[in-house]
């Protein structure tokens, strides 16, 4: 063996070994939490731990998904439909906001950054500086325990957030090209409707992507500012399964595992919208 | 009928004046091209007719309605831009049909009108493709039929050509005022290109630092140049110019080279002391006396040789026959056409 291909050898080592490791560290925990939930509640106590469950069972999955009056699956379906609500909510406002806003923070040549980079400060401050000032006025407003005023918290942290990401969404469509619809007879409406944000849909529906998940997994304000499954979210509720007098492991993977299927199944549909190139050939490039 | 004129229109960004008091005409059906360096307003001009942007001060009008606060879908002017601004995501079909699309029109309407444009412009296999799928001259043939098809009043063309290689640049020139005389529809074409300018245009609005300095017909601009910036602008190879000063008609030059010369007839605005000579390059020639240069380059084209020459350090061509012949080094005399040559004050 030439020095050569021993070299190339211990690249391919090396690298393959990186890899692996970086599969191990992300995707254990996830195979970890796949048998927890599968294993019989015994198996989970034995002294030494088992990996591989005794047998498999789905009977946490089956109590997850039982709508009984103060029941682990009521308080789950509750979540779930509180966290569906909120996060789907509170990304539609947030993109509803932030398009227009970004739209014109791009076209009007950074006469807003300051404006921009303003708003972006307040998204760059901890979440406990807004708890008081966010809990009087939820308060004062009625809306504690209250889905409504949860949308209202999250859009406030996502409308900064979304409006830079679809500031560089707009941006890469060439201002010529909005230019030519508008000679073509365009309302501001149309042009936005059916050449910019065509145009800017791939970046912005990763945005979106994002803006979801964050609401989705947010935890510290759903915590403190709802009270009772009316208005608790999934992460909340899941918290609340580890919080009593005997900790269900299996019972919270299942509930952890149910909960991040939707964000990925969003992300493997989103996948494929994000058409890349879309831009290409519109304009010199 | 849609004459397009703008009167007295001034326009600034901010603090910085781009267009001051331009007065522009362009009669029915005429091809009138507005020519400058980069930054003279042209572009900006060309847009205040789309409604692009807004001017400052002073009024547009089309076919003599006043349209300075209608907006750019309201003017029934078309446009077509330097980067194409084609829709990378519709088809060359939709990109067409978007204006119609827009007004509610059916399908079959969009085809039924797209047809003789796509066919007039030889796009008949392209309808399906996608602009990324199209080389640069298809592509700036879709954006001239997106114009066309709408039928509008007015056309506008903002560098058209300028990202186009050198042979279809020459191909569109030819084609796109054939086009216009077609269709006889009002042109507004923004050039930095004086090749362009005098091959298309039926009369040249030559704009420099944001005013309008002359307008005319191609030859008149050539042969008659109001000032040295004109005469410098038109013109393959360019003016020549050589300082020096006037009197008693004749025209000397600063240095101790060049001498003395004849002092020509047509200029308009003879220059008492300091000034500068122009002269354009196929209305010198080389004879007994005259300015003497001394020549640096000779360049044989086949149908004529340009000979480079040096005078007190600035460069002079002349456009000779084919067949004239000179050594690079020699020194040469060089007599004007005085119908043909021009004194600017400095």
């Amino acid at each position: 063996m030439s020095r050569r291909t021993k070299r190339r050898t211990w690249a391919s080592i090396l690298l393959y070994g990186a890899a692996a490791a970086y599969v191990l560290f992300t995707l254990l925990p996830v195979a970890w939490m796949v048998m927890v939930s599968l294993s019989p509640a015994g198996d989970l106590t034995v002294r030494p731990l088992r990996f591989i469950p005794s047998q498999i069972e789905f009977t946490n999955y089956v109590k997850l998904f039982r709508f009984d009056a103060n029941s682990a699956g009521h308080a789950f379906l509750m979540a779930l439909r509180n966290s569906t609500v909120v996060a789907v909510t509170a990304t539609a406002v947030a993109l509803g906001v932030a398009v227009p806003a970004a739209w014109a923070i791009v076209r009007s040549r950074g006469r807003f950054n300051a404006l921009l980079m303003t708003v972006l400060a307040t998204y760059m401050m901890p979440a406990v500086a807004l708890l008081l000032p966010l809990y009087f006025v939820l308060s004062s407003l009625g809306l504690l325990n209250h889905l409504l005023g949860l949308i209202l918290v999250y859009c406030a942290v996502l409308v900064p957030f979304v409006t830079w990401f679809a500031t560089s969404a707009i941006a890469a469509v060439p201002d010529e090209i909005e230019n030519a619809a508008r000679m073509d007879g365009a309302s501001f409406r149309d042009m936005l409707r059916f050449v910019t944000l065509p145009l800017a849909k791939g970046s912005l529906a990763t945005t979106a992507l994002f803006a979801i998940l964050q609401a989705w997994d947010e935890f510290f304000y759903a915590l403190l500012f709802t009270s009772n499954a009316s208005a608790k979210t999934l992460p909340v509720t899941i918290a609340d399964f580890a919080g009593g007098r005997a900790t269900d492991f299996g019972l919270i993977a299942a509930s952890g595992l149910l909960t991040a299927l939707p964000p990925v199944a969003i992300a493997v549909l989103l996948q494929r919208s994000l058409v890349k190139g879309l831009t290409a050939g519109g304009v010199k490039g | 009928m849609a004459q397009v004129s703008l009167d007295r229109v001034n326009k600034s960004f901010g603090a910085v004046p781009v267009l001051k008091d331009v007065n522009i005409t362009a009669a029915d059906g005429e091809f009138l091209v507005l020519v400058g360096p980069s930054g003279c307003g042209k572009s900006t001009t060309l847009r205040i007719v789309a409604g692009l942007e807004t001017a400052t001060e002073g009024q547009v009008f089309i076919g003599g309605k006043d349209v300075t606060d209608l907006g750019p879908g309201e003017r029934n002017c078309a446009m077509v831009f330097q980067n194409y601004a084609l829709y990378p995501h519709m088809t060359v079909a939709e990109n067409i049909g978007f204006g119609m699309r827009l007004r509610r029109r059916s399908k079959a309407d969009i085809a039924v009108a797209s047809a003789p444009v796509a066919e007039l412009l030889g796009l008949g296999a392209l309808m399906d493709r996608y602009p990324r799928e199209l080389s640069g001259g298809q592509r700036q043939r879709v954006a001239i039929g997106r114009a066309l098809v709408r039928n509008p009043d007015v056309f506008l063309f903002d560098e058209p050509l300028s990202n186009l290689d050198a042979k279809l640049r020459g191909d569109m020139r030819t084609e796109i005022k054939a086009l216009q005389r077609r269709v006889g529809k009002t042109t507004l074409y923004v050039t930095h290109d004086q090749v362009e300018a005098m091959t298309m245009a039926d009369r040249i609005v030559v704009m420099d630092r944001g005013m309008v300095v002359q307008v005319g017909s191609p030859l008149e601009i050539y042969h008659q140049p109001v000032n040295q910036f004109v005469a410098g602008f038109f013109g393959s190879p360019g003016m020549n110019f050589i300082r020096g000063r006037s009197g008693d008609g004749h025209f000397v030059t600063a240095g101790r080279q060049g001498g003395r010369v004849r002092a020509p007839a047509a200029s308009g605005r003879p220059a008492q002391s300091g000034g500068s000579l122009w002269g354009s390059p196929p209305h010198s020639r080389l004879a007994d006396d005259g300015l003497a240069m001394t020549v640096r380059v000779v360049e044989p084209l086949g149908i004529h040789t340009i000979l480079v020459c040096n005078c007190e350090g600035h460069e002079f061509k002349l456009v000779l026959p084919g067949d004239a012949m000179a050594a690079q080094g020699s020194p040469v005399r060089v007599r004007f056409d005085p119908q043909r040559a021009h004194i600017f004050p400095a």
